[in-house]
């Protein structure tokens, strides 16, 4: 049996959990349910203990108690503080940390802004003729019609009233839809292909129904 | 009409059953299809080629287990090539602690075959929180951001370490994952250093990966599973990203297929039901 069905435990368990998890496909049961609560019992588990073993303890606990840095310690307080929030008399402590995370978040979002966003800024202008010639290149005019259409469509100071602002914000919107069209599509083909990672383990590492290669 | 109406009303499971067979058959026959690299993967594979001698590449693996299916290839594909060429790297994981284990296991694997030994040819940073802060420390000084790897052994102590201080001795960024981290790469360090990125995102973030692309923030992309076939077309090796591409072509002409014959079914049950009033 063992030549056409691996039946070691973590083969088998890994098994049974995927066949259980897609019984919802079906219908609702109570062993998809079961199943979910042991997948979401674990990861939890699991992450919290990778949290201490990979974080907390070689990067805070480790240097605050072996290498003298002692100061970490104000770590542990700030982290407290953000528990604060669970009572009503303290409440008002875990906003300070809530505020120095967020004042820290936006500081260095503000440094990241330029680099991400002016390498964007400067391939939005493009030339409309190819270069060294004066036929129109057909992929920049594409872009910069769908760029500025776009941008219009989002123009909300004043009304789409005139044919000039309400015609490039309609062709916009349809661009748009393209757009998410084509991102629904990749969407589709990702959940493909993981449905596929996933019949690759049972057809082939659990029931040995096709070779390797 | 009957006919039409039971089309729009198909129960989905026969539909699942559909998929699971269409899906299935590729894996028992396995019938060959071309696949062509698209500029964005020969991209990637010419930024690994051109890696300077005597610099590191960072793989940022940022996937875990419930991107496997496409994620994984991709690293398998990378790290072969990384390892063909005798590039030498380090694994990096700025999402969570997992990710950092998970590219590990596909460098073992792939370290075995290649006969490439752990701190001489390749090293496991580990996991470091406060991606945004931290990067922006990184490209300074690695030593002092790292300062171990996984494994609690100080870096001072790794072969492979001791020429890479900084964002100077780091020759490529390679990217792996499964949301669009690479913005944190291309905010504090492709931005301000210029070091280039290689990105691996699955096929929900491709969409948002061609901006950068073509702004030049990213030297080249794997979009998908796609990638890591066309990436595998290119190593010359037939491995699971080619296998699972023939399954996924299939699934793709059946949606295909069933969106016409939903399509016919509404206008044509539409049309009937108005000629019949």
């Amino acid at each position: 049996m063992s030549q056409y069905i691996n039946l070691t435990p973590i083969t088998l368990a890994g098994a049974i959990a995927t066949i259980a998890i897609y019984s919802i496909l079906y219908r609702e049961n109570k062993v998809y349910r079961l199943f979910e609560h042991f997948f979401i019992g674990l990861a939890s588990g699991y992450g919290a203990c990778l949290i201490w073993t990979d974080t907390l303890r070689p990067k805070w606990w480790n240097p605050m108690i072996s290498n003298g840095e002692w100061y970490w310690v104000f770590a542990f307080a700030g982290g407290m503080l953000y528990y604060c929030i669970y009572t009503k008399k303290y409440a008002w402590m875990s906003r300070l940390i809530i505020g120095i995370m967020m004042g820290l978040a936006a500081g260095a979002y503000f440094r990241g802004f330029v680099a991400e966003n002016w390498g964007q800024l400067n391939d939005s202008f493009r030339p409309l003729l190819v270069k060294g010639s004066y036929w129109p290149d057909l992929n920049n005019i594409l872009f910069v019609v769908t760029l500025v259409a776009v941008m219009s469509y989002f123009f909300f100071s004043f009304e789409h009233k005139t044919k000039a602002m309400a015609s490039p914000a309609k062709l916009g919107r349809w661009l748009l839809m393209i757009a998410f069209g084509a991102m629904f599509g990749s969407t589709v083909m990702a959940r493909m292909s993981l449905f596929i990672g996933r019949l690759w383990f049972m057809f082939r590492d659990f029931i040995h129904l096709f070779p390797a290669k | 009409m009957d006919f039409f109406n039971r089309m729009q009303s198909l129960d989905r499971r026969i539909l699942y059953v559909l998929v699971v067979v269409v899906v299935s058959i590729p894996f028992m026959i396995n019938i060959s299809q071309p696949i062509y690299p698209t500029p964005p993967v020969e991209r990637a594979f010419k930024a690994i080629e051109e890696v300077p001698e005597g610099k590191i590449v960072i793989l940022a693996s940022d996937w875990e287990f419930g991107s496997r299916g496409e994620s994984e290839p991709q690293a398998e594909a990378l790290i072969t090539h990384m390892f063909r060429k005798g590039v030498k790297f380090a694994i990096f994981s700025t999402n969570t602690p997992l990710c950092a284990t998970v590219g590990e296991t596909v460098a073992r694997r792939q370290a075995l075959r290649f006969h490439k030994k752990y701190g001489v040819d390749w090293v496991n940073w580990g996991y470091r929180p406060a991606s945004a802060a931290m990067l922006q420390g990184l490209p300074r000084d690695i030593w002092k951001i790292i300062n171990v790897d996984k494994f609690g052994t100080p870096l001072s102590k790794i072969p492979l370490m001791q020429h890479v201080r900084n964002v100077d001795n780091v020759g490529l960024i390679v990217n792996i994952s499964p949301t669009f981290s690479a913005t944190l790469w291309i905010d504090y360090v492709q931005g301000r250093y210029g070091t280039p990125i290689v990105f691996a995102p699955t096929a929900v973030m491709v969409a948002e990966t061609y901006p950068w692309l073509a702004s030049g923030q990213i030297r080249g992309a794997l979009p998908g599973l796609r990638g890591a076939a066309e990436y595998e077309t290119l190593l010359g090796e037939a491995g699971y990203g080619r296998r699972a591409m023939n399954a996924q072509s299939w699934a793709h002409l059946l949606i295909i297929a069933l969106i016409v014959l939903g399509n016919i079914s509404y206008f044509a049950s539409r049309k009937l039901k108005g000629a019949g009033q």
